[in-house]
């Protein structure tokens, strides 16, 4: 019996969509750049399980923070360098240190700033069964009202209102006004801006700071709400503060 | 039986397209096995399926490990509630005379299960429309605690130690990966595939059969007073509606609002098909009418008003006791028999 067969094979299309970024060594005139994501509380590396207090003079202790990092730029008056395909994405871990470096290269040049995307672009909340960092088995998807997470804060507190002492954090949803995804640019200095024209190696740190997803731009104390579970006005407000975390704490050059 | 192997290969510039002619033999003891293509067919009358196929490839490999995957206990925590448990194909894959199914451990879920075909055509899925595409649906029901009450990797780890899945798993995707990815794409072929389109309702459309006077009576009451939501020919709008049904308050469940949060889809469930209808008791989002004739009822003598109550129903249905009467021998027509005995369907051999 024969078997007609007809493969579609789009060679140039994602087949590396949704894995972390590689972008193979460049020639002479490329700046290889790292980026590690550090979490830190009142600039200091988090402990796991050990007691911290926010800005409300609220206990806390956390247990799991992860967020979906995509889209990395290096910023340019002149041109902007993206890193890899439109749909890499990376889910950082607070507790998977190897899940928050990033390498990648891109052309020398003037950079003076740096952008990234917290989220998952709307298309790949819509488009059905996704694999690598975006497998829903990584436990950043909403199994009841599709969608992945944008960000997921757990831990305990006293001041929690719900019966375990937990406060979980679920921050996501990619539709029109309750949209989480958020941009984060971060600037280099001028210093920085001159020094990385003459240099091949660059290693920035990005730290996010969990004081920050309680107070910064909105006012967010564990009392008041100590769980987020679905999309909509919470989450957005959450989904500020998370983007208001993250600084640009150093750069190394070589 | 030597076959002689004709190959043609066509490529074209950015998108290869590849075709090939190959014998059996040669199919599986090539190290790149191909699977064979599968063709969705669309039902004459039908408008083109909301299922994006294009990003999953039918194969009749991959439609048969979505089959083994849907009938497998496996994919729940205890082995005891495949999806099949709550779809059965009798029921035209809804829960027969259950008004809620039951899931891991004795417990009830909170909605009546829904039935499936022509799923293909649906922009969402569930009663409140919280799942935006097929391939993803799975993963509620696998992963809630009153269900299937399984966590994915537990069903992925369960699924690679099975050598018979490691092998359909090569046959439908090339190499013998097994991910979240592919299961759910795999049950995603063999749930689209689920297409109902034959029933005597069909026949008569296509000049095969001929509906009784009384039947054809029925249709006319049903185009009148029915067929603005229940649309033909899937006999749903794909809508979401407030069909003035008071809320049961042990549930509390506000249907639509869960998934919008916003108050004007207060009490708002999706349309359901009226395919099969007669298949498919009890009904309602949470089953409470154990008859068609109850929900008709419903519509004539009891909708209730409140702030989302769908305009259509603010009146209720006016339905004469003879026009009711038609009303349901014409939805009895809407029963396909041919699609709960479809062989493809039932449950493989072990």
């Amino acid at each position: 019996m024969k078997t007609t067969i007809l493969l579609f094979c789009t060679l140039t299309a994602s087949i590396h969509r949704a894995q972390p970024p590689v972008i193979a060594e460049g020639e002479t005139n490329t700046l290889s750049v790292r980026i590690e994501f550090k979490t830190t509380v009142k600039g200091q590396a988090l402990v796991p399980e050990q007691t911290y207090t926010n800005s409300f003079g609220e206990d806390y202790k956390i247990t799991a923070f992860r967020y979906y990092i995509g889209h990395i730029e290096l910023l340019s008056n002149i041109h902007a360098a993206k890193i890899g395909n439109d749909r890499l994405y990376r889910l950082c871990d607070a507790t998977i240190p190897t899940s928050r470096v990033i390498e990648f290269s891109v052309p020398s040049g003037k950079y003076d700033g740096i952008s990234f995307q917290l989220g998952v672009d709307s298309i790949d909340n819509i488009s059905g069964a996704q694999e690598g960092e975006l497998d829903p088995a990584k436990g950043m998807f909403w199994t009841w009202n599709t969608g992945y997470l944008m960000a997921k804060l757990e831990g305990e507190s006293a001041f929690s209102n719900i019966p375990t002492g937990m406060f979980t954090y679920h921050v996501g949803g990619y539709k029109g006004k309750y949209n989480t995804i958020r941009k984060v640019s971060l600037n280099f200095s001028p210093e920085q801006h001159l020094q990385i024209v003459r240099t091949h190696t660059i290693t920035l740190v990005i730290e996010a700071d969990i004081d920050k997803w309680f107070d910064s731009a909105h006012k967010l104390s564990i009392a008041g709400r100590a769980f987020v579970h679905s999309p909509g006005e919470w989450a957005a407000l959450y989904a500020d503060n998370c983007a208001a975390m993250f600084k640009l704490s150093s750069m190394e050059f070589k | 039986m030597m076959r002689k192997i004709i190959i043609a290969i066509c490529v074209f510039m950015g998108a290869g397209l590849f075709t090939f002619h190959i014998s059996e033999k040669e199919f599986f003891s090539g190290h790149a096995l191909i699977a064979t293509p599968l063709k969705f067919k669309i039902p004459k009358g039908f408008p083109q399926p909301q299922y994006k196929f294009e990003n999953n490839p039918l194969t009749q490999e991959g439609f048969e490990l979505g089959r083994k995957l849907f009938y497998d206990g496996r994919l729940s925590k205890d082995g005891n509630f495949p999806c099949a448990s709550c779809h059965q194909q009798f029921a035209a894959f809804a829960t027969f005379d259950h008004a809620l199914s039951h899931g891991f451990n004795d417990q009830f879920t909170t909605r009546n299960a829904a039935a499936l075909f022509n799923v293909a055509w649906m922009k969402e899925l569930h009663w409140d429309g919280g799942i935006n595409n097929l391939e993803v649906q799975p993963l509620a029901p696998i992963t809630a605690g009153n269900e299937m009450a399984e966590n994915i990797d537990t069903v992925i780890a369960k699924l690679k130690a099975d050598p018979g899945y490691r092998r359909m798993f090569t046959r439908a995707f090339g190499d013998g990966r097994i991910n979240s990815q592919r299961m759910l794409k795999a049950l995603a072929q063999f749930v689209a595939m689920l297409v109902s389109a034959n029933s005597k309702y069909d026949k008569v459309q296509k000049g095969e059969a001929v509906f009784s006077p009384a039947e054809r009576q029925g249709y006319t009451v049903f185009k009148a007073k029915c067929a603005s939501c229940h649309k033909e020919p899937l006999f749903t709008d794909d809508s979401y509606r407030n069909t003035g049904m008071p809320v049961n308050n042990r549930i509390n469940d506000f249907g639509r609002m869960a998934i919008t949060g916003n108050r004007d889809d207060s009490l708002k469930f999706k349309v359901p098909s009226l395919r099969n209808v007669y298949l498919t008791y009890p009904y309602g989002h949470d089953g409470r009418f154990y008859s068609v004739g109850a929900v008709v009822d419903h519509y004539r003598f009891r909708v209730i008003n409140g702030p989302t109550t769908d305009s259509l129903l603010r009146n209720k249905l006016n339905i004469s006791d003879d026009e009711r009467f038609n009303l349901l021998l014409f939805l009895r027509t809407l029963t396909d028999s041919g699609f709960i005995s479809d062989k493809r369907f039932s449950a493989p051999a072990p």
